[in-house]
């Protein structure tokens, strides 16, 4: 936390004459498999609240559009506190125009680093973002891209309670093919469509059963589902997500949007789970 | 919006232009060109003037700018954000690579026509600047009205250009004869096509401009 506040305190003060840009969003979700569990019983549902903030300053690199952030994010869960969190972070985004006009592509790049601090200690922890992403318009209402991203999740502490087995079950890194497009509908409406494929680490939440044992890399208590619930982590498990929304433009710089996201992890030893995640989003953006 | 250029003339007519939409309301952007009957285009030289379209608030400003063939027209950008200014148009291909304040040059328009205007950093931006052959013409504004004063008395040829017209602008065209010192009134209603621009509002996914 201290890291990203430092570079962010340092980057800010540099930027005071110039132009800024601001990103934000706050969220209504409802996530009906928090703890990505596969058995009924474990299975978690909650609401939450999450609020994004970011501010940037923007110059020119290379022919195309730099914008340096910081970025803050916090999420309030209803019943399950232990996953409130604050993160504060930093990221780098690069766009550029691969041609002259509306039609030709665009190639973006983007960086993030953050440091989360957890409600529950197991969860605290820093975390990576890497991603490229080629797009095209198509029209005035059409527009794709596919791209391509890196994740990478370290946990702070090792909370070992299993002998054998390290206590870092929130440590993750996976690697991500993603899809997505724009179909506008006038000026005001536009359905969204999103459909990625991550190959990596992913962490469940469960009561204790034989198969976790046999199959995880790291095994720790994780008390915002309950006491008696572990945290595990799987490696080489596939998940394939697709998102469908609609956006609705408030004004010329804010959107309501509305979405589901459909997540599902095939894992080693027949450990699969998916749930979907409901939400509506006020989204802000200069 | 008005831009009757002409000499003044002692027995000179006027001549307004009232343009809706079909469910009645007035309809702001429109040019409406007034033609002389038999009469040569003037030379698009000789009457050399110096526009802008600005560029405010990440918009084009105006939307649309009549201006006689001939004439320069500079693009100040007004915005803390670069620019890159550019039409593919028939009637006029330019680009202005991207740019803070005002351009240097600006760029001479001398063929009559539509040049459509974007910017290639912000996709939604779009403008239209109509080259008009005629000096007499005029743009609506949001009242839906246009004068174009000081006409001589003679026959002209009366016609309206609006980027969401579904018809080419010479089906709008209306034949009229000015008297000396007349006030001649057309009106025009119009179906309109959706424009077509990009949604400038933010999309998912979508956290740059494009």
């Amino acid at each position: 936390m201290r890291t990203a506040a430092a570079v962010l305190i340092a980057l800010l003060p540099s930027a005071a004459a110039a132009q800024w840009t601001i990103d934000a969003q706050g969220a209504w979700t409802y996530d009906d498999n928090l703890s990505r569990a596969q058995r009924e019983s474990d299975i978690t549902r909650d609401h939450a609240l999450e609020l994004r903030g970011a501010l940037g300053r923007a110059f020119v690199v290379a022919d195309g559009d730099m914008v340096l952030r910081g970025e803050a994010r916090a999420g309030r869960y209803d019943t399950y506190t232990g996953l409130e969190h604050f993160a504060l972070g930093i990221g780098a985004g690069w766009r550029r125009k691969l041609g002259i006009g509306l039609t030709a592509p665009w190639l973006a790049a983007d960086a993030s680093f953050f440091e989360e601090d957890y409600a529950e200690q197991v969860r605290d922890g820093r975390s990576a973002a890497l991603s490229l992403e080629l797009g095209k318009r198509f029209g005035p209402r059409f527009d794709a891209a596919l791209g391509a991203a890196y994740d990478w999740r370290e946990q702070h502490d090792d909370l070992a309670t299993v002998p054998g087995f390290s206590g870092r079950p929130f440590s993750l890194q996976g690697r991500s093919l993603f899809l997505r497009g724009n179909l506008a509908f006038g000026e005001s409406w536009l359905v969204f469509a999103a459909a990625a494929a991550r190959d990596g680490d992913v962490v469940s939440s469960t009561r204790r059963n034989p198969a976790i044992f046999r199959e995880s890399a790291a095994i720790a208590n994780d008390p915002a589902f309950g006491p008696d619930f572990i945290a595990y982590k799987l490696t080489g498990a596939r998940t394939n997500s697709y998102t469908i929304g609609l956006s609705w433009a408030l004004r010329a710089k804010a959107s309501l949007d509305a979405a589901v996201t459909n997540e599902r992890t095939s894992a080693r030893g027949g450990l699969d789970y998916d749930g979907n995640v409901y939400s509506v989003s006020l989204v802000y953006r200069d | 919006m008005l831009a009757a250029m002409l000499v003044p003339c002692a027995r000179a007519a006027d001549l307004r232009a009232t343009v809706h939409d079909a469910q009645g309301r007035p309809l702001g952007d429109a040019v409406v060109i007034v033609v002389p009957q038999g009469a040569a285009p003037p030379s698009p030289r000789a009457r050399a003037r110096l526009e802008q379209v600005e560029q405010i608030d990440l918009e084009f400003v105006p939307h649309v700018k009549a201006i006689q063939a001939g004439t320069a027209v500079s693009f100040p950008n007004r915005d803390g954000v670069r620019h890159h200014v550019y039409s593919f148009s028939p009637a006029k291909r330019f680009e202005l690579p991207l740019y803070v304040g005002t351009p240097a040059q600006p760029v001479v328009f001398d063929q009559p026509g539509v040049v459509t205007i974007g910017c290639n950093i912000h996709d939604w931006m779009v403008g239209y600047i109509y080259v008009s052959p005629s000096p007499h013409f005029a743009t609506t504004g949001a009242e839906g009205t246009a004068l174009i004063a000081g006409l001589p008395a003679g026959r002209y040829t009366v016609r309206v250009w609006h980027p969401r017209l579904t018809s080419d602008e010479h089906a709008t065209e209306r034949r009229v004869e000015l008297g000396a010192a007349a006030l001649a009134e057309l009106g025009w209603v119009f179906v309109l096509k959706p424009e077509a621009r990009v949604r400038r509002a933010p999309a998912p996914g979508r956290a740059g401009r494009y």
